[in-house]
C-alpha cells in the first residue's frame, strides 16, 4: 500500500492510454464482427480458422469440378439418349428392307434415310461440348470419327478422370467413343453404309439379306453398348449430384466452425464497450477537474 | 548589564535557517512535475550552545545540509524493470509488421495467391484441354511468384529497419553513457568540497533509467559517490569518469549488425536493443521458412509436371524455372517457356499404374498434401504457412501479454517511488506556511531585540 500520495499523474496518463487502447480493441470487434482480426489476438484461434478457410476455398473448387463433370455426364447421356432413338430408327428400317413385299423403290427411300439416320449419329459421335468432344476422352486433338470418311481414329484414347470430392477417388467424366460406336469388329457407320448399299442392291440378293440380317445383329451389340454406356454416365451423375450435396453441407459445416472461433459476441462486446466508455469518460472527468491541493485554499 | 549581542546572532541564524527552508521549499513545487526529481528538505540542528557563567544558553540554529529522499533500491528495481519493458515493448514492435506482411491482406496476400494457384490446377483437371485455363494457370503461376517475392521483399525491409533500429539506440546509448560518466565527475567533485549534488544526482538517475530501458544495464553506487553501470557478463559501459563506447561492425552477407565493447562482443540482457536483436532472429528464421517452402513448392510441382505429357502430346517441362539455386522466396519466377505458350502446361492423365486422375489434380492436391516438408516441417503448404502466421501472432501476443504485466509491475513501482521522492504540493503548502511563519518569528525576534538594545543604549545618554 502507497502510504503518501503526491501530485504525480504518471498513472493516471498509464491509466487513460491502457483505457482507450482497450476501447480500441472493442469498437474493432464490433465494427468487424470478428473476435480475431489479426494471428495475435488468438494465435491458435487464427492458425485453426485460416485452415478452416483454406478447406473451405478448396470446396469451392471441388463444387466447380464436380459441377463441370456433371454437366458433361448430362451432355453425354443426352447424346446418347439420342443416339439410343436413332438405332430405334435404324432397326425399323432395316426390319422394313427384309420383308419380302417391300418395293425396291420403298427400299431405295429406306437406304437413303439409313444414310441419314447414320450422318446424325456421326454428328453425335464427333459432338462437343465447349472446346472438348464429348465422346473424345483423353483423345482431343482429333474427332473421335473423319468426318468425311467415317474412319476411326487410331490414337488410343481413355475416359477422362476427374476429383470432385477432397480424398476421394477420381471418377469418369465421359466416356470414349470406341466403346459406344465401335468395336473390335466393325463400327456403326460401316455396318450402316453396308446396309444401306444392300437395301439398293448389291446384285447379290442372298449377300444383301445377309447384310441386312448381320446389321440388325450389330444394332442389338451396339445398343448394348449404348445402354451399359449411359449406365457408367448415370451412375457417375448421381455420384456428382451427391458430391455436391455433400461439398455444400461441408462448407457450410466448416463457416460455422469458423465463425464460431472468431465470430464476436455482438452482446458481450458492445455491453464491454459500453462500461469501457464509461470507465473511460469518468477516468477523463477526474483528470480534467484535477486534485485539489492546500494552495486553493490558502489566499 | 550588558548588550545581548548573541541575540541578534540567534535571530540572523534563525532567519538564514528559515529562509533556506522557503528557498528548498519552493525548490519542490518548482519541480513538481519533473521526471526523477527527488524532493528535498533542509535539515536544522540546534546550535552549538554559548557557556556563560555556569549555564548554557542557547545560540540558535544550524543548517546541516539538505537531504534528499531517495530509495536506492526502489530506483535500482525501476531500472531493471524499465529494462525488461524496453525489450519486451521493443520485441512486440518490431515483430507486428512481421505478423502484418505474413497475414496479408483480405484478398491478397501469400496465403490467398497459393489457394489460387492450387485452384488454376483444379480447375484445369476438370477442364484438360482448354487453352484459357491453361493460361489461367500460367498467370496464378506468376502470380504465386510474385507473391512470394514481394512478401520476402518486405520481411528483408523489416529485418533492415530493425537492424537499423539498433543502430540508432547503439548511439543514444553511447550519448548516455557519456553524460553518465560527465555527472559522476561533477558529483564526485561536488561533494568531495562539501556541495550539494542532488540534482546532479537526479539527473544522472533519469540517465540511468533511460540506459537501461535501452540496454538493460545495471547500475552499481559507489562509495565514492559515481555509479557504475554495466551490461551483460559484468561489462562495463561507464566506469567512473570514463565511459566505454559501444561499436558496431557489419556482417555479412546481408551487413547485419553485430555488437562490441572494448573489443569484445556486447552482450545484452535485457533492454530494447536485446529486444530488437530477438526480433531480428525470428525475422531471420521467418525468412529462412518462407524460402523453404517457396524451394518445396517448386520442386514438388516441377516433379508432378515434368511426369506427363503437355496439350500437343510433349513430355511435360518444368512449371518454375530453378536454374538458380538454391530456390527462395526471392528468385522464385515461372519458367519463361509456360508464359510465354501456356500449352506446355501439362494436364494429361498419371502415369502411374493404377492410379486414376490427372497432374493436374495431383497438383492441386499439393496444397493440402501433409507430406510436404519445409526445413524441418512436415505438413501440407497451407498448414506450414499457417502456421508461420500463427507463429508470427503468438510472438506479438506474448510479448504483448508480459508488457502489460511489465507495465503493472512499473506503475507500483513508480508509484513506490513517488511515495518516497515525490513532492506533495500539500505538504509542501505545510512547509511554507511553518517557514513562512518561523520567518515572521525570527524578522520580531530581531525588532524586540534591537529595541531592547536600544533602550539599553539610550540609558547611557
Amino acid at each position: 500500500m502507497i502510504y503518501r500520495v503526491t501530485d504525480s499523474k504518471t498513472n493516471l496518463t498509464a491509466s487513460i492510454a491502457s483505457q482507450r487502447s482497450r476501447i480500441d480493441v472493442l469498437q474493432e470487434r464490433l465494427t468487424t464482427g470478428k473476435r480475431i482480426n489479426r494471428a495475435s489476438d488468438d494465435p491458435n484461434g487464427a492458425e485453426a480458422v485460416l485452415n478452416l478457410r483454406t478447406s473451405q476455398r478448396q470446396i469451392e473448387q471441388f463444387q466447380r469440378s464436380a459441377q463441370t463433370v456433371n454437366t458433361k455426364l448430362t451432355t453425354a447421356d443426352n447424346s446418347l439418349e439420342s443416339y439410343q432413338i436413332s438405332l430405334d430408327r435404324t432397326r425399323s428400317a432395316i426390319s422394313q428392307g427384309l420383308n419380302g413385299t417391300t418395293t425396291q423403290e420403298a427400299k431405295n427411300a429406306l437406304a437413303t434415310e439409313l444414310e441419314s439416320l447414320r450422318d446424325r449419329m456421326l454428328n453425335i459421335a464427333n459432338s462437343k461440348s465447349g472446346d472438348e468432344y464429348v465422346f473424345g476422352g483423353t483423345r482431343q486433338n482429333v474427332p473421335p470419327f473423319d468426318p468425311t470418311t467415317r474412319v476411326p481414329a487410331t490414337a488410343p484414347t481413355a475416359s477422362q478422370f476427374v476429383q470432385i470430392e477432397p480424398g476421394s477417388n477420381a471418377i469418369a467424366s465421359g466416356i470414349a467413343a470406341d466403346k459406344i460406336f465401335s468395336d473390335a469388329s466393325s463400327d456403326i457407320f460401316a455396318d450402316l453404309t453396308a446396309a444401306a448399299a444392300a437395301l439398293r442392291g448389291t446384285g447379290n440378293a442372298a449377300t444383301d439379306r445377309a447384310t441386312l440380317i448381320n446389321a440388325n445383329a450389330r444394332l442389338v451389340v451396339y445398343n448394348d453398348a449404348a445402354t451399359n454406356a449411359r449406365l457408367i454416365v448415370g451412375t457417375n451423375m448421381k455420384t456428382s449430384e451427391s458430391a455436391l450435396e455433400n461439398l455444400t453441407g461441408n462448407f457450410l459445416s466448416l463457416d460455422e466452425q469458423a465463425a464460431n472461433i472468431e465470430g464476436a459476441d455482438f452482446a458481450g462486446t458492445a455491453l464491454e464497450f459500453a462500461d469501457a466508455q464509461s470507465s473511460f469518460e469518468a477516468t477523463l472527468q477526474v483528470a480534467a477537474s484535477g486534485r485539489r491541493s492546500l494552495f486553493d485554499y490558502l489566499g | 548589564m550588558s548588550i545581548n549581542f548573541s541575540a541578534f546572532e540567534i535571530g540572523r541564524r534563525a532567519l538564514n535557517a528559515n529562509q533556506a527552508g522557503i528557498s528548498i521549499t519552493g525548490q519542490n513545487i518548482a519541480n513538481v512535475n519533473t521526471p526523477g526529481y527527488s524532493r528535498q528538505r533542509v535539515q536544522l540542528v540546534e546550535s552549538a550552545p554559548m557557556h556563560f557563567n555556569g549555564y548554557s544558553v542557547g545560540n540558535g540554529v544550524t543548517i546541516a545540509g539538505v537531504q534528499d529522499f531517495r530509495d536506492n533500491f526502489i530506483e535500482s528495481r525501476l531500472q531493471t524493470e524499465t529494462g525488461i519493458a524496453g525489450r519486451l515493448n521493443a520485441r512486440r514492435d518490431a515483430l507486428a509488421p512481421v505478423e502484418a506482411t505474413l497475414q496479408g491482406s483480405e484478398n491478397g496476400g501469400l496465403q490467398n495467391s497459393l489457394n489460387n494457384f492450387f485452384a488454376a490446377f483444379r480447375d484445369l483437371e476438370a477442364n484438360p484441354n482448354s487453352v484459357a485455363l491453361r493460361a489461367s494457370v500460367a498467370q496464378k503461376g506468376a502470380g504465386i511468384a510474385n507473391a512470394f517475392q514481394t512478401t520476402r521483399g518486405r520481411l528483408g525491409e523489416i529485418q533492415l529497419g530493425t537492424d537499423g533500429q539498433i543502430r540508432a539506440k547503439l548511439e543514444q546509448a553511447n550519448s548516455l553513457s557519456e553524460k553518465i560518466a560527465d555527472l559522476n565527475l561533477k558529483i564526485q567533485t561536488s561533494e568531495a568540497t562539501g556541495g550539494i549534488a542532488s540534482g546532479l544526482r537526479d539527473q544522472r538517475g533519469e540517465y540511468a533509467k533511460q540506459i537501461s530501458e535501452i540496454t538493460g544495464a545495471r547500475a552499481t553506487q559507489n562509495s565514492d559517490g559515481t555509479l557504475t553501470v554495466t551490461i551483460g557478463e559484468g561489462r562495463p559501459l561507464v566506469s567512473g569518469e570514463k565511459a566505454f563506447r559501444l561499436t558496431v561492425t557489419n556482417t555479412p552477407p546481408l551487413g547485419l549488425s553485430s555488437i562490441a565493447i572494448d573489443g569484445q562482443p556486447a552482450v545484452f540482457d535485457e533492454g530494447s536493443i536485446r529486444g530488437l536483436q530477438e526480433a531480428l532472429a525470428e525475422t531471420s528464421k521467418q525468412i529462412g521458412t518462407l524460402d523453404g517452402l517457396a524451394a518445396s513448392v517448386v520442386s514438388r510441382v516441377n516433379i508432378l509436371h515434368t511426369s506427363g505429357t503437355d496439350l500437343d502430346g510433349n513430355a511435360g517441362i518444368k512449371f518454375f524455372d530453378d536454374s538458380t539455386t538454391p530456390v527462395t522466396a526471392a528468385n522464385i519466377k515461372i519458367n519463361a517457356a509456360i508464359t510465354a505458350n501456356p500449352r506446355l502446361v501439362v494436364a494429361s492423365p498419371l502415369n502411374q499404374p493404377g492410379q486414376t486422375g490427372t497432374v493436374a489434380g495431383a497438383i492441386a492436391n499439393l496444397l493440402t498434401d501433409q507430406t510436404s516438408t519445409v526445413n524441418s516441417q512436415t505438413g501440407s503448404f497451407s498448414s506450414i504457412f499457417s502456421s508461420m502466421i500463427s507463429l508470427a501472432g503468438e510472438q506479438v501476443r506474448t510479448a504483448d501479454d508480459a508488457l502489460q504485466t511489465q507495465s503493472a509491475i512499473i506503475s507500483q513501482l513508480s508509484a513506490q517511488r513517488e511515495s518516497v521522492s515525490g513532492v506533495s504540493l500539500d505538504e509542501e503548502a505545510i512547509n511554507l506556511m511553518q517557514y513562512q511563519k518561523a520567518y515572521e518569528a525570527a524578522a520580531r525576534f530581531m525588532k524586540i531585540a534591537d529595541e531592547m538594545t536600544q533602550t539599553i543604549l539610550s540609558l547611557a545618554q
